[in-house]
């Protein structure tokens, strides 16, 4: 018969049976997850969003190279940075949150589709209302992924 | 002391929902030629001799063991997916009750 190494002594229905610990865990490094990075893509999508919006309200002439070209990179930069933020939210909903977490966030596939959908949103769209619903997405998502590894972070924005 | 019986603290969520993290489990020592498909087993880690894990038997042959997670999520269990099949002399202790 093989032993194992005895860790302590605990009291269990009354018998007096030794106590290790057995690893039960994911076949991926779990710990290095982080919505961070769902954040940071995010925040650029919205910061574009404002700039285009400021630009093209300012008394710039449009048709110049300068204002093309300006305009045009802050296009680019939300363009990827909407896809950028899908991506991450997609590795924390299909890699990250397993099927146990259901049981204590029942939104949580709603969420994420949710939140997806506004990647996509700020993709095509200007639009200043829908860059910040992605922020906000982004911030339940935030306080869903520490609740479930039983931390308490607060949410810092970087702008 | 009783050492027909260990009591085990799961760290993990491969064997959800059968096994919780942070809960105690009871298993039963016995000769690891005895075991069978369908038994979740207290075993040695087949690379890290310093590791107890545990798993479902899935299927056995020639001695060897296929061994799964209950967490029906692809990316929840390392198990023999990962590593393979195991000799079935790595065999701690059954679970005694489900």
């Amino acid at each position: 018969m093989r032993e194992s190494p005895v860790r302590e002594m605990i009291d269990i229905d009354n018998e007096h049976i030794p106590t290790i610990e057995a690893s039960a865990h994911c076949d991926g490094p779990c710990g290095v997850y982080d919505p961070a990075s769902a954040r940071v893509a995010a925040e650029a999508v919205q910061s574009m969003t404002k700039k285009m919006v400021a630009l093209s309200e300012s008394s710039a002439d449009c048709s110049s190279a300068s204002y093309i070209n300006t305009m045009s990179r802050y296009a680019v930069i939300k363009e990827e940075e909407s896809q950028k933020c899908k991506d991450e939210l997609l590795i924390l909903w299909t890699d990250f949150f397993k099927p146990q977490h259901l049981e204590t966030i029942p939104d949580l596939h709603d969420t994420f589709w949710q939140a997806a959908k506004l990647c996509s949103a700020c993709k095509v769209e200007v639009s200043e209302q829908h860059a910040q619903e992605l922020m906000d997405a982004v911030e339940a998502i935030h306080h869903m992924f520490w609740a479930a590894k039983g931390r308490d972070v607060p949410w810092i924005r970087a702008s | 002391m009783d050492t027909r019986f260990l009591n085990v603290v799961v760290k993990g969520d491969s064997m959800w929902p059968t096994l919780k993290q942070g809960s105690t489990a009871k298993f039963e020592r016995i000769d690891p030629n005895s075991v069978s498909v369908g038994q979740v087993v207290l075993l040695d880690h087949p690379f890290m001799p310093n590791l107890r894990i545990i798993k479902r038997i899935q299927s056995i042959e020639d001695r060897q063991l296929f061994l799964v997670g209950d967490n029906p999520d692809p990316t929840a269990s390392e198990d023999s997916h990962n590593f393979g099949m195991v000799d079935i002399a790595l065999v701690i202790a059954v679970l005694s009750q489900e």
